[in-house]
């Protein structure tokens, strides 16, 4: 009784300190992954906590739930319009971009500490994903939303990467343990059996499971639940049969997430929130299990590795799965740089172990230190490499946030409702000009708890909260005048130098008006096709292209067509 | 370049009726010829319809600054003008128009045209002057906030 308080009174204050540290961390721009983990770590067996926990069983267990969460979190994310894009590139990047960065990193651990040559590929293969949770993570604590290419690329390659992963490090454990050569034939058909049967289920079953929720009557607290429980069955059934859970489970959570459903802002919420749990837990517990004074020795080498993996075999592997969709430099370049490493890798370094090899810490704490080594460089680094490399989406294409209540009937309609924001445009509109696209019809304004009396034309003013009735999906476009436009290092005031311009307008056109030197070759072509010609035929919102001393920016995107362009002259120099 | 270089006191009209984007246009065009002899009220017309084609001259916060090109002109014209409405005008921000500053440029002038146009935004990206424009009660008043 004592001992089971004492557990709930520990683990509750770990994690309280946890999320209290996420508030520390939003000003200081630590990744916060870093503090989760150096949290575990103090309350280990080498810190003042001096808790000893060395149960590699349980913390597998833990990790692989902890995961599938995360994971499921993920592929709710996904949003089905981002494949038009990125799903090709992402599936590069996750089986090929992951082979040719555990036999890079493999080669280096081969070379560099002199491992036996199955030793060293394991490594490569233990730190072959990269982890979507911490990069996302850390771009959204520093207000940094990037650009669809490659922010769906990221997420849908991290998503679906850890099993390629998964699948390289079972082979090798097995490989090692057998003791005799696997034949290329059955590594074939392991890793068929796997992805087949992961896709099989997936689908399957997610469909199966979004049938349910929109049949099955709940009451409204119990539809996430439903769905974390239907999915973690998804991803416990699939393992059992020998396919893929985690690629099973982030198909699960793609399908629910794009299908309407009842209350899918809950969904969205309560999986939010479990993930976090699930990486606060992950880390502490594996900031636990590391016992620190054992690190020493492996420093060096742990370094050098994880050099080569950030500098070299991530790199490499993006360029080389990337070549055939010709991504822009800086994009390229910016994947390369969010190679972070996360909870994938250490709970992977767990097998070796549980296969009964030897020395099999030893991979524990190396891996743990190559992650620890890419969560400092590359965590800490991200967001303003991701400014620097212009790979932002344009300030007036986020979408504000806002509640909504879908209304689940025939019509798919839903029901929004947005604060007026100091700094947004809808501050001191005429409530008459609001303007309301795509069907959407204006319910009324709330102000200091009452309806306003729209007779009156009000005046929007900021705290008002605006309720719209609108059809499902749209929301991106009422958004735009809710959202907020203050940037936060930009104090100067805004340069009103933008146009937009109508995507079928033809060059020859805007030379004549300008004064802009086109080629003649492209005198003929709209600039709607020079945007896409010159993004390979896949230009998204932020795509920008100069001409003379005019530069031209994708603004809109609908169903793979630019439909609109927004022309940008230069700030006149005093 | 400076605002008064192109624009003068004769060129500006406070509080202007008009209710339709059309009939804003139309009467910058009057304005224009009648203040410029030898300006042609359909050929200013046709030339600012014309850019409008390309998509809205709308630059956001209730500004719009409609231009074109024009033959026979020896230097640029402007013409600013404010509606006693706010005039739906398809916007970047989609907000209704309220302050229009129209310019004319000479189709064979082949420099400068840009450096304008960012001149005429950055001076209407200031509060200050929008906010005395949008008090004026008279054309001079207008004339005076923006030079």
């Amino acid at each position: 009784m004592e001992l089971t308080n004492q557990f709930i009174f520990i683990g509750a204050l770990l994690a309280l300190l946890a999320v209290l540290a996420s508030a520390v961390t939003r000003k200081s721009g630590a990744p916060l992954l870093l503090v989760f983990l150096i949290l575990g770590m103090l309350a280990g067996e080498d810190g003042p906590g001096g808790i000893k926990f060395n149960d590699f069983s349980l913390a597998f267990l833990f990790g692989s739930l902890a995961l599938a969460i995360i994971i499921l979190d993920g592929g709710l994310g996904a949003r089905r319009s981002t494949f038009r894009v990125s799903l090709k590139p992402a599936l590069s990047l996750a089986t090929f971009g992951v082979v040719i960065t555990a036999a890079v990193t493999g080669a280096a651990a081969y070379w560099l500490l002199s491992l036996p040559w199955q030793q060293s590929l394991l490594i490569g293969a233990i730190v072959g994903s990269t982890d979507a949770a911490a990069v996302f993570g850390l771009l959204r604590a520093a207000g940094v939303e990037l650009k669809e290419r490659a922010g769906a690329t990221l997420e849908i390659e991290s998503g679906t990467n850890d099993p390629m992963a998964i699948l390289l490090t079972v082979t090798f454990v097995q490989l090692m343990v057998l003791s005799e050569p696997l034949s290329g034939w059955a590594l074939a058909s392991e890793f068929t059996q796997q992805m087949g049967l992961g896709l099989l289920m997936g689908f399957a079953l997610g469909y199966l499971l979004s049938i349910m929720l929109k049949h099955v009557p709940l009451s409204v607290s119990l539809y996430p639940l439903c769905v974390l429980a239907g999915a973690l069955s998804v991803f416990g059934i699939t393992n059992l049969v020998g396919g893929s859970g985690f690629l099973a489970i982030y198909i699960v959570g793609a399908i629910i997430g794009n299908s309407p459903l009842p209350y899918h802002d809950d969904i969205h919420r309560f999986h939010d929130g479990m993930a976090w749990l699930s990486q606060i837990g992950m880390f502490l517990m594996l900031g636990l299990l590391i016992t620190p004074s054992n690190l020493v020795p492996i420093v060096l080498p742990a370094i050098l590795i994880a050099l080569v993996l950030i500098f070299v075999a991530r790199p490499l592997a993006v360029l080389l799965s990337l070549l055939p969709f010709q991504f822009p430099w800086r994009e390229q370049l910016f994947i390369s740089w969010c190679g972070l490493r996360g909870a994938v890798p250490i709970i992977l370094a767990l097998f070796p172990s549980l296969a009964g090899l030897e020395d099999s810490t030893a991979y524990f704490e190396l891996v743990f230190f190559i992650v620890l080594v890419s969560l400092i460089l590359q965590g800490w680094t991200i967001a303003p490499v991701a400014r620097w490399l212009k790979v932002e989406l344009p300030v007036s294409a986020k979408d504000p946030e806002h509640l909504t209540l879908f209304m689940a009937d025939d019509q798919n309609q839903e029901l929004l409702v947005y604060e007026v924001v100091e700094e947004s445009q809808a501050n001191g509109m005429n409530l008459a000009y609001l303007p309301l696209a795509s069907g959407g019809q204006l319910l009324g304004v709330v102000r200091n708890g009452m309806l306003l009396d729209r007779a009156d034309n009000p005046i929007l003013s900021s705290q008002d909260r605006v309720l719209i009735l609108a059809p499902y999906g749209h929301s991106a476009e009422f958004g735009k005048v809710f959202a907020s436009k203050r940037d936060k290092d930009d104090v100067a005031p805004v340069f009103l130098g933008e146009f937009i311009i109508h995507p079928s307008t033809r060059l020859r056109e805007l030379s004549s008006q300008y004064d802009i030197e086109v080629a003649p070759r492209w005198n003929l072509l709209s600039i709607g096709e020079f945007l896409n010609r010159s993004y390979h035929g896949k230009a998204v919102v932020g795509d920008e292209v100069s001409i003379g001393s005019l530069s031209f920016q994708v603004r809109e995107v609908e169903g793979g067509r630019i439909a609109s362009v927004t022309m940008k002259l230069q700030a006149p120099v005093d | 370049m400076e605002i008064k270089d192109i624009l003068i006191p004769g060129c500006t009209l406070c509080a202007a009726q008009g209710s339709s984007k059309k009939r804003i246009l139309e009467t910058i065009s009057e304005i224009a010829s009648q203040q410029h002899p030898g300006l042609e009220l359909d050929a200013v017309l046709t030339s600012l319809l014309c850019r409008e084609k390309m998509g809205s001259t709308g630059i956001g916060n209730g500004i719009a600054i409609p231009h074109g090109r024009l033959a026979g002109l020896d230097k640029v014209i402007a013409v600013l003008m404010t509606s006693d409405q706010p005039v739906a005008y398809d916007a970047i921000d989609n907000q209704p128009v309220d302050i229009f500053f129209a310019i004319l440029v000479p189709e064979e002038q082949a420099q400068g045209h840009l450096q304008t146009l960012a001149t005429i935004a950055k001076k209407l990206s200031d509060k200050d002057t929008l906010k005395r424009l949008r008090h004026a009660r008279s054309n001079q008043e207008l004339y005076e906030a923006i030079v």
